[in-house]
């Protein structure tokens, strides 16, 4: 070694020295060196759920394993995508789309999938079913070595593969003809293959496989050694991927099929239409599968390829586009006329002379069986069924405010710094403290603007995912890519939690803070600010659905480390006294809640001034507050100042708005001003389908309140057929089901029992009664009502023995929540004082009787 | 075959100009080497010449290249070989700089990247330690491992997953990292 060399491996060795010499006794660096090394190695996947077993099969980007599903004991085959250099964004997109595909399909002739998602080192994977069986390709060469003198009724050749192997015209045909019927159905689920070919098409002893439909789930059977009924060959079509991922496996087989000296089109040109082989994209269409249909057929009968591909690239795509095949019959005599009819059909150069869909060849095939003339008409409608994703309006809003959060961290990061510089003895700590934060902050949106920055485009264009799916697809690879960082993962998880409950995915988001949480739990102090965060996230998930006992303590830590962290004037500290008041709002302590969103008030003007979203906000909520509490006049004040506020602030179509308009719908309800509730709640039904479309949770509740202003306007049909709608809307809601549900069924018991239906009625109060109970305590006043209502409308039909008992658990539990003299507990009373001179009255005639 | 060879003999079976242990020499480094490139802000395809040149180099250089640990590490003898292509590297890509510079640069860039390369150092050895690992225990304490310590799944979770007891999940964990810590030990000690 030179002299500077020395120099340099001495001043390196001195600088590593003592501290760092032991390293590898500290656990938390072997661990931490562990992880990153594990992302390197390409050993047997870990995966949630199953035990994966061993490799079957790999290609150039997916591995296949064989695995077993642990909740079901299941065979199943595991594909994961290679997480190598080589997997290419487009790759994991073909990838995902396949898993996409597949998963709409059930098909007894479609390989099934069963569960999708990423391996612990951040691999994509799909769990499909475990097929034994060749596939047409591996069968295919099976004859051609024995057509050249090998005998191919060895050992290795299975039942099916005997079966196929007298490829009599008839056998080949029935097979055919569930090819076709697959690809008829994948085509009016929208699905073209575009690389149909007999690699992808798996041959399977028949009946081994349940029924797609009935029995999705049915475990793979060993295959018994007498077979009972002798069933013949099934197909399934294995592969959706566009090309080459599947198949890959046993990519070298086909190379030898089909070499040409371009290796993106091996193995795949000798299959692909006109239209496909030219590069005309834009032309491909069912008709495509179609050709590719053919080309199998013509192989699979024949032996040999309907063009000539195995030249060089250019003279093997002028054939396909060109040249006519040779008529099978010249090359099988026992090809007649008809069945070459059909054969060159579907080879058709133009698509416009070819079958027009999969379903038109595979019933002239079944014609032809059957001996019946084949039709010769000429499909007018095509199969393609285009599934245009529903591109959600949110979408690109939603993004804008994934961002505008780390603004506004970045707002509340300035003011921390501001702050620090006033409070001179804090100054230090704070700074450390706030600089730990902007680094963790940036983590976050370095991980945001990977996941949104690579899929972007896609998105918008909304051809391939939904934003959910893409959030979903955020929380996987946080789980993932920020392994590392835990405490980033927590905070990415909050703001994923964030926006899906903004997509009302409550029940997501909540799984999202839950994960989070738990992270926090493990690494933070208790009164850790991001902590806080995450708790004040989940208690608003949980008292949007109810489960405010769980929500509680959950605020009052949250309140109390930003009271003690932050102070009074912070927003993250108005921002959980707003929940906090949300949580006594829906805990029925109106004073308290009042409290609570004043002081949220008070915070925000304090911070933002009057003109700023959250100002609105809390003037939202404490309208709602006062409008339970029938402080109309207050109520109206707040609601209208929000309003105010947010046109002001141009935010037309901020969801807040919608809630605000709606709720002052539901004021005008109250103070029985109909034309003007009328008014607002079309001004919400436009908001809503403005802002969220109409499978929103949001518009059912404007329809709730519709309901309510047609009842009130005496229109009872009409607001019984309204309630229905909010019922049949919400109905595959949950769990937990949402209160909207339980409302409208005592909204549709009231309606009922004004027209007279007193048994509907009862009906739909049980239904409200059963539901609250379960979402709420049995002390509830909520469940107090639903009481009362069933006892009222079971004293219309004069069933008093039932309605008492009622009546007694109602007076009950709202003894517990008001005092004596309030008006709720003096009806109560009153009703159940009338329920038992009714029920004596009733009962005084029959016992004087006989 | 990651960890069945010690380093020295190693060096001394390529010096003997082994085929095989050429094999297993770059199994060994080949991710040390890129990951090392990688975090010098190269291109992954120069990054994939640069563990190319690397090896061309040592090709040259290790058959005459005796192994005495008392005469400084193989460590830093690599360290300094990998930065070397890495500037030739980044001069090719920006074009000419002298070569006196191109001394001075890598004398510099020994110190500023000393931290990066000790770290990569350190996972080439957990992930050498790791294959001797897998092929010691039993599959589902790795697994377990795998996932309690490195992917951080609570311990009841990972215990239903790989099918052991809770209690099960915690000894392979610590014994693993016992394990871990003596295997780089005598890794570390040997390659002197």
């Amino acid at each position: 070694m030179s002299s500077s060399e020395n120099r340099s491996t001495k001043k390196a060795e001195s600088k590593m020295s003592r501290a760092h010499q032991d390293w590898f006794n500290n656990q938390n660096i072997l661990i931490d060196l562990a992880r990153r090394a594990d992302r390197w190695s390409d050993k047997t996947p870990v995966i949630e759920g199953y035990e994966v077993l061993h490799e079957m099969g790999r290609g150039g980007q997916g591995i296949v394993f064989h695995g077993i599903q642990r909740s079901t004991g299941r065979n199943v085959a595991i594909k994961v995508l290679r997480n190598s250099p080589f997997a290419t964004k487009s790759a994991r997109r073909r990838f995902e789309r396949e898993a996409e595909l597949i998963a709409k399909m059930r098909h007894p002739n479609i390989v099934r999938l069963y569960d999708a998602g990423i391996t612990f080192d951040g691999c994509a994977y799909i769990v499909i079913e475990n097929l034994r069986g060749s596939s047409l390709a591996e069968l295919l060469r099976l004859r051609a070595d024995g057509d050249d003198g090998t005998d191919s009724q060895g050992d290795m050749t299975s039942e099916p593969n005997r079966e196929i192997a007298s490829w009599s015209v008839p056998r080949v045909l029935q097979l055919f003809a569930k090819i076709c019927d697959a690809v008829r159905y994948a085509h009016q689920h929208g699905v073209i293959h575009r690389d149909l070919k007999p690699a992808n098409i798996l041959v399977v002893q028949g009946g081994e496989r349940g029924p797609g439909e009935k029995e999705p789930l049915r475990p793979f059977l060993p295959r018994s050694p007498d077979p009972p009924v002798p069933s013949s060959p099934d197909p399934v079509i294995v592969d959706f991927g566009l090309a080459r991922t599947w198949t890959d496996t046993d990519s070298n087989n086909e190379v030898s099929d089909s070499l040409t000296e371009t290796g993106r089109f091996v193995g795949t040109l000798a299959w692909a239409s006109p239209e496909q082989a030219c590069g005309r994209t834009a032309d491909v269409d069912t008709r495509s599968d179609v050709y590719s249909l053919g080309a199998i057929l013509y192989q699979t009968l024949t032996g040999r390829f309907p063009c000539d591909t195995g030249g060089d690239f250019r003279t093997a795509i002028r054939n396909v586009a060109e040249i006519p095949p040779v008529p099978p019959s010249r090359i099988r005599p026992d090809i007649d006329d008809e069945l070459e009819t059909i054969i060159l059909r579907c080879l058709a150069k133009e698509p416009a002379r070819r079958y027009q869909s999969a379903d038109a060849v595979g019933t002239d095939v079944e014609r032809y069986l059957a001996g019946l003339p084949i039709e010769a008409k000429r499909d007018s409608a095509s199969y393609l069924i285009r599934k245009t994703i529903q591109r959600h309006k949110l979408a690109a809003s939603l993004i804008a405010l994934l961002m505008s959060s780390l603004v506004v961290s970045a707002a509340t990061l300035t003011w921390l710094y501001g702050r620090a510089s006033e409070a001179e003895d804090r100054v230090r700590q704070q700074l450390a403290q706030t600089r730990e934060e902007k680094a963790r902050s940036d983590a976050v949106k370095e991980f945001l603007k990977r996941i949104f920055g690579s899929t972007r485009q896609d998105y918008i264009h909304a051809r391939v995912r939904s934003f959910p799916d893409l959030l979903a697809d955020a929380s996987h690879r946080a789980g993932v890519e920020l392994a590392q960082f835990p405490r980033v993962e927590a905070e990415v998880r909050t703001t994923i939690g964030g926006a899906l409950f903004c997509l009302d995915r409550h029940s997501a988001a909540e799984d999202e803070f839950r994960k989070a949480l738990a992270i926090q739990q493990r690494l933070l102090s208790y009164d850790d600010p991001a902590l806080a965060g995450t708790q004040t996230a989940l208690a608003a998930t949980l008292v949007s659905r109810g489960a405010l006992a769980e929500a509680q303590p959950l605020l009052e830590n949250a309140l109390a480390t930003y009271l003690h962290r932050y102070g009074a004037d912070h927003p993250a500290t108005g921002n959980c006294l707003l929940k906090v008041g949300k949580l006594m709002h829906a805990q029925r302590y109106h004073n308290d809640a009042e409290t609570y969103c004043q002081r949220a008030l008070a915070t925000y003007q304090a911070i933002y001034g009057e003109r700023s979203v959250p100002v609105a906000r809390c003037l939202a909520a404490l309208g709602a507050v006062r409008l339970s509490r029938k402080d109309y006049d207050r109520a109206e004040e707040d609601l209208s100042r929000a309003r105010r506020i947010l046109e002001q602030l141009h935010e037309n179509e901020h969801p807040l708005l919608i809630r605000v308009v709606c709720s002052l719908a539901e004021l005008r309800l109250f103070i029985n001003n109909l034309s003007e509730a009328a008014k607002l709640i079309h001004e919400a039904h436009a908001l809503n389908d403005r802002v969220f479309g109409d499978g929103h949770l949001q518009k059912a509740k404007i329809i709730l309140v519709e309901a309510r202003l047609r009842r009130q306007e005496r229109r009872l049909d009409e607001a019984e057929r309204l309630y229905r709608e909010v019922l049949r809307r919400t109905r595959d809601r949950g769990p937990p089901i949402p209160p909207i549900v339980p409302t409208s069924f005592s909204g549709l018991g009231f309606t009922l029992q004004k027209q007279g239906k007193h048994s509907a009625a009862i009906a739909s109060f049980r239904k409200a009664l059963k539901i609250w109970l379960e979402l709420r305590s049995d002390e509830h006043p909520l469940v107090a009502a639903g009481l009362a209502n069933l006892a009222q409308a079971l004293m219309d039909v004069e069933q008093w023995g039932e309605a008492e008992m009622l009546l007694h658990n109602a007076l009950k539990i709202r003894r517990s929540i008001w005092p004596e003299d309030h008006e709720i507990v003096l009806e109560t009373r009153d009703l159940l004082a009338r329920c038992s001179d009714s029920q004596n009255q009733s009962k005084a005639p029959s016992q004087r009787g006989p | 075959m990651l960890s069945q060879t010690t380093h020295a003999s190693l060096l001394g079976r390529i010096a003997e100009g082994d085929q095989q242990a050429w094999k297993l020499f770059h199994e060994r480094y080949a991710d040390m080497i890129r990951g090392f490139a990688r975090r010098q802000k190269l291109q992954p395809s120069d990054c994939e010449d640069v563990v190319q040149d690397v090896f061309l180099a040592l090709t040259r250089a290790l058959p005459k290249f005796s192994y005495d640990p008392a005469r400084g590490k193989f460590r830093g003898y690599l360290k300094t070989l990998v930065l070397h292509e890495i500037f030739r590297k980044n001069r090719q890509n920006r074009g000419q700089i002298e070569l006196e510079d191109l001394e001075a640069a890598i004398a510099d860039a020994e110190v500023a990247t000393d931290q990066v390369w000790e770290e990569e150092w350190r996972e080439y050895h957990v992930r050498l330690a790791m294959a001797r690992i897998e092929r010691e225990f039993e599959a589902r304490h790795v697994q377990a491992f795998r996932l309690h310590a490195l992917t951080g799944r609570d311990v009841r979770y990972t215990a239903e997953t790989v099918g052991l007891s809770t209690h099960q999940v915690y000894k392979a964990k610590s014994r693993i990292l016992r394990r871990l810590s003596e295997l780089i030990r005598e890794q570390v000690d040997e390659e002197g």
